[in-house]
């Protein structure tokens, strides 16, 4: 890899641009202006943004330069342009989690990851597109209309975190936020050829994410290298008050990242890889991943995960017994639209019937259905009973491997409408990824190379919980092999 | 494995519960979605050897539980700080003498 | 088949408003006298992304005040929060943070006068909902201030069986909190809600429907509604022994005295309570602090009580009270509108400064506010605090009555049992207004009555001369008639006994 300043802005890690903006080699506004500009010029079609927060944007970056200016050391992410998942406030913005029902609310106050960010000097492009309420793995959900891959716009960009892995694979954003619960940052990562890294639960504080499954939810970044989302990781990590899961530990620095693989033991489940799912092409290019772990020193061994295989369903049993609690506040009575009017009933009905899209619906009704008196024991206790197996399978892994490793997707982007008329097809997209949720460990995904169509293929890193080090420096390493991350789709060089 | 009744009169009282309003329509589609994910998830019925297993909610519990208490104290500035009516009032559809408004509640009690 | 006279079971919910400075998992503040929705943030208004953070002040009161009331702090070895899920406007997650299966508190009890144990099965800790009132056009409106305040529930055993026993322990329950520190616990104010659970059962095990009384601002309220429903109760219907209870939910109409059926729990709610994820458990060694901590606050408030205690004799000292637990009664801090003590408390400090002397009309006073006032407050339904003649009037009519310027009849037929408590006028205008002063009082005319009534009763006289004692009553009630019961009767039987030697 040569110097990033031989590469343009838009192609330059976020740190890249830091150190650049730094040097003076470049104003912050400059920066930030080459992006508002390339998001003017692609966004039409590519839909990654839903908002585009242009005065505040320039506000910031003349900011940070006139903090230089007056002799100021630079922060941590000084200067450096950031997109934000639309189900994460921002204070004085929007906050739509792409959905009709919460029309008209403004954020009062930034989520404590964006405060994390704006205090390290990052400057805030805009709100991303995700399926609505975060409930999807395409972005097809959205009640706005879809976000399109970069790779090929006739194909889906992943979901939930769909806008945001498409704005830093296109060049939109060098860094963006996002959140998972079920695989929404890793799976378009994997999809869209980007770094996306879901921390240990607890991590980062989920204080201002709007909660969709809140045992499982984490907010996390969304970047171009993994060097990156380690940085951003160091930012916004930490405990806070208000977030009573949030942990009390510091977060690994980002230079761990960097640390050679030599002698580390990187466990792959066989069943997983070779499992009927997975496409050949993503097969391929994990085992190409594989070769250069081995060659750089890591040990690879079999290892076994014998309940993986139930997380879909125990995720799907859990994530929307929470959800269906935590959407109950969307009734119209404080904030967002308000339909109907006759009576206090039909207020609720027509809202809710207004504001929320069939996914979402159909989520609330599967949570509420699994909750509901005579139904618990056999859905929910059972879910999370099974939740507690996946998640000592994982603890009994880790006694013999430093990580678990694997394709994070079964299949690279698959074309817009293939699987909405299926919900259950859709929900097997997070067959990998569920499960690092149901168990809180960290799991990071980095592109290792394309498939015959050129299409990106993901790579998952698990790693034991508060361990997002070892993570990184798997990840580092399979990023460091297949050298893509600084290619752009050809539209959008 | 026999199922739990998901036929359109049980979609239509989970959907009452939740507050969701189907039309017949949507009621039989729901329907039908439930059979195969309620087929999908009811898997987990036969992991006999999870009977025994705790529930797990919270994945990474703190070692100091009690940490996560707050004082106390109000909070007159900052982020926990209380908002102000004219913030409140910005976001609420319909208000009336400092108090929010909502169409009368026909069902007494809760 | 005679069952035998039916058993009355009661067992009471009360909601208690813990005396915190903030809310139980925000920081707003507790104020009840702040303008509406001004104390409310993203967390209590279930905004989009707000979390719950546990209040470590609403933890320890509610420690502190289940020790107080006799109970364990997680015996199953952790407590835990549960979300309880249903749909109402003033509850705007959508969801009250509760605890279900894992309580803070179990297993306590309280002991009656009469030693009737009265066990509590749990006390745990909720957070409090919105207040909403309606709006002319019949709209609903809201205020969130209360949204979140923390509240401990405390639900007995069914083991109260009259009306009497219910208010006795909703009294204890406030003295004990309220010295515990937890909280003003005022039923007036709000901050006790006390909801009794009523049904009746026989001697064969039948048992009738289970009516939950609800609405109930104050001690009166409770022990007449739950007299009232017993009394309706009587009717049935009654379900053999085995058969699953229904329950019905009443409403107290103070008015007209009876309760009013609100709804039907024809099933039970579904709530779906699960875990509450955004809040960790919390095992008894985590807990454990806050026990010790509660063990200390208690020990030190129980020995203010003892000094608390001296001062009563002090007090009762002062007013020459003899009996010591009459005189805590009287002596007490108000906190109810419908506590009597006040009455005492109110007139003794202006006879005092009239220049009474306490040990005087201490025990005078006492037996005035607890006997004759106490019925007619009773008798009327009206608050202590609606007894206008205390104070001014009452001072005024104590020292007359001390001066020997008003005989005790007159107190007691013209001023102690009559609407004149509640109007409060000045004794001597009243005496004026219904004629009883000046003559009728003094000795002359008495003994001129005892004389007419001796004359006019020979064979009475006769029998008295004879032994017939007890015959002299007659005598006696005429003078009495004649002098419009303004005469001393002790004076009426001595200048009797002068004539009849």
């Amino acid at each position: 890899m040569g110097d990033p300043r031989d590469l343009p802005l838009h192609a330059r890690p976020a740190a890249a641009l830091r150190a650049a903006i730094a040097a003076a080699e470049v104003t912050a506004e400059a920066v930030t202006r080459h992006f508002l500009d390339r998001i003017r010029r692609f966004d039409g079609s590519l839909h990654s943004f839903l908002r585009v927060d242009e005065e505040g944007a320039l506000r910031a970056a003349r900011g940070c330069d006139a903090r230089r200016a007056a002799g100021n050391l630079p922060r941590a992410l000084e200067g450096v342009p950031v997109a934000v998942k639309d189900n994460l406030n921002v204070a004085g913005l929007p906050t739509t989690c792409a959905s009709r029902i919460l029309e008209g609310f403004v954020a009062p106050r930034d989520a404590t990851a964006v405060a994390r960010l704006r205090a390290a000097g990052a400057v805030f492009l805009g709100k991303t597109n995700l399926d609505e309420f975060a409930m999807g793995s395409s972005t097809e959900n959205s009640a706005f209309g879809p976000t399109r891959n970069p790779w090929d716009p006739a194909r889906v960009p992943g979901g939930s975190s769909g806008g945001s892995a498409a704005a830093v694979a296109a060049g939109l954003a060098p860094l963006a936020l996002g959140s998972d619960t079920g695989g929404s940052i890793r799976q378009p990562a994997a999809l869209c050829g980007v770094a996306g890294l879901k921390p240990t639960y607890g991590r980062v504080s989920r204080s201002g994410l709007v909660a969709f499954g809140s045992s499982l939810d984490q907010v996390g970044p969304l970047a171009r290298t993994v060097g990156d989302a380690a940085a951003a990781l160091a930012v916004i990590a930490g405990r806070d008050p208000l977030d009573a899961t949030s942990l009390a530990v510091e977060p690994p620095a980002p230079e761990a990242a960097a640390v050679s693989v030599q002698g580390m033991r990187v466990g792959v489940v066989r069943e997983h890889l070779e499992g009927p799912g997975v496409e050949p092409g993503v097969r391929a290019a994990v085992e190409r991943a594989l070769e250069a772990l081995r060659a750089a020193g890591a040990e690879v061994r079999e290892a076994s995960l014998p309940h993986a295989g139930d997380g879909i369903a125990v995720y799907y049993l859990v994530a929307t017994s929470e959800a269906s609690s935590n959407l109950a506040r969307y009734d119209g009575v404080r904030y967002g639209l308000r339909a109907g009017g006759g009576d206090l009933a039909a207020l609720y009905e027509e809202t809710r019937d207004r504001g929320f899209g069939a996914e979402v619906k159909r989520r609330i009704l599967l949570g509420t259905f699994a909750l509901s008196a005579g139904y618990a024991d056999a859905y929910y206790q059972r879910a999370l009973r099974v939740r507690r197996l996946i998640a000592d399978d994982f603890e009994r892994a880790f006694r013999q491997v430093d990580a678990l490793v694997g394709p994070t997707s079964p299949t690279t982007a698959f074309p817009l409408g293939a699987k909405t008329s299926d919900p259950l097809a859709m929900y097997l997209c997070d067959v990998f990824s569920v499960p690092a949720n149901l168990a809180g460990i960290p799991a990071a995904s980095v592109s290792c190379g394309t498939d015959a169509a050129g299409l990106p293929v993901g790579f998952q890193v698990q790693a034991p919980v508060l361990r997002e080090d070892a993570a990184l420096r798997v990840a580092a390493c399979v990023e460091a092999a297949t050298g893509a991350w600084h290619r752009l789709p050809e539209a959008f060089a | 494995m026999e199922l739990p009744p998901h036929g359109p009169g049980e979609v239509r009282r989970i959907a009452g519960l939740a507050r969701i309003r189907l039309t017949d329509a949507e009621c039989a589609a729901l329907s039908v979605d439930f059979g195969r994910i309620l087929e999908y998830v009811g898997r987990l019925r036969a992991r006999d050897e999870a009977a025994a297993a705790e529930p797990l909610v919270h994945a990474v519990p703190s070692g100091e539980p009690a940490a996560s208490l707050r004082p106390d104290e109000p909070a007159p500035e900052g982020p926990a700080a209380p908002l102000r009516w004219e913030e409140v009032r910005a976001l609420v559809p319909d208000s009336a003498e400092g108090r929010l408004r909502v169409p009368r509640v026909l069902e007494e009690g809760r | 088949m005679k069952e035998g006279a039916p058993r009355l079971v009661v067992g009471v919910e009360v909601h208690v408003q813990l005396g915190t400075r903030t809310k139980a998992f925000c920081a707003c503040p507790v104020d009840f006298g702040a303008a509406p929705n001004t104390l409310c943030c993203p967390v209590c208004m279930g905004h989009p992304g707000a979390l719950p953070v546990l209040n470590r002040g609403a933890l320890e009161t509610a420690v502190r005040a289940g020790l107080a009331l006799g109970c364990t702090v997680a015996p199953k070895g952790r407590t835990q929060w549960d979300r309880k899920n249903y749909f109402y406007p003033d509850l705007p997650k959508g969801y009250q943070i509760t605890q279900y299966e894992h309580p803070l508190c179990e297993n306590g009890a309280l002991a009656l006068s009469d030693g009737t144990r009265v066990r509590i099965r749990r006390a745990h800790l909720e957070e409090d909902t919105g207040k909403s009132s309606h709006a002319a056009d019949g709209a609903t409106l809201l205020d969130f201030n209360r949204c979140g305040v923390p509240l401990l529930e405390i639900v007995t055993e069914p083991d109260l069986s009259t009306p009497a026993e219910v208010e006795e322990y909703l009294r204890l329950l406030q003295e004990r909190l309220r010295l515990a520190g937890a909280s003003e616990c005022s039923m007036e104010k709000g901050q006790m809600r006390c909801e009794p659970n009523v049904n009746l059962e026989r001697g064969d095990g039948s048992a009738t429907a289970i009516s939950e009384l609800k609405n109930l601002n104050s001690f009166a309220m409770a022990r007449e509604a739950v007299g009232y429903e017993a009394k309706r109760l009587e009717d049935g219907p009654w379900l053999p022994r085995g058969r699953a209870l229904l329950r019905a939910t009443f409403g107290w109409d103070d008015g007209a005295k009876r309760t009013i059926l609100q709804r039907t729990k024809e099933t039970a709610a579904d709530y779906r309570y699960f875990p509450e994820p955004d809040l960790p458990v919390l095992p008894a060694e985590a807990l454990r602090p806050f026990v010790e901590a509660g063990k200390a606050a208690l020990e030190e408030s129980s020995q203010r009580e003892v000094g608390e205690e001296a001062r009563f004799k002090a007090e009762a000292e002062k007013y020459n009270l003899q009996d010591l637990a009459r005189a805590m009664k009287l002596l007490a801090k108000t906190v109810e509108p419908e506590d009597i003590s006040q009455v005492f408390t109110v007139t003794a400090q202006v006879a005092e400064e009239r220049g009474l002397n306490p040990r005087d009309f201490g025990p005078i006073l006492a037996n005035w506010v607890q006997g004759p006032i106490a019925a007619h407050v009773r008798a009327r339904s009206i608050k202590a605090s609606m007894v206008r003649a205390q104070g001014r009037s009452l001072a005024r009519l104590l020292e007359m009555t001390l001066k020997n310027e008003i005989p005790t009849e007159v107190v007691k037929v013209h001023f102690l049992s009559t609407d004149w408590l509640e109007v409060g006028t000045d004794p001597e205008m009243m005496l004026k207004e219904k004629g009883l002063t000046g003559a009728q009082t003094d000795d002359d005319s008495i003994r001129a009555a005892c004389a007419e009534v001796v004359a006019a009763n020979p064979d009475i006289v006769a029998k008295i001369r004879g032994g017939k004692v007890q015959a002299r009553a007659a005598l006696v009630g005429q003078v009495m008639k004649k002098t419009r019961g303004t005469a001393d009767p002790a004076r009426v039987n001595a200048l009797l006994d002068e004539l009849l030697r």
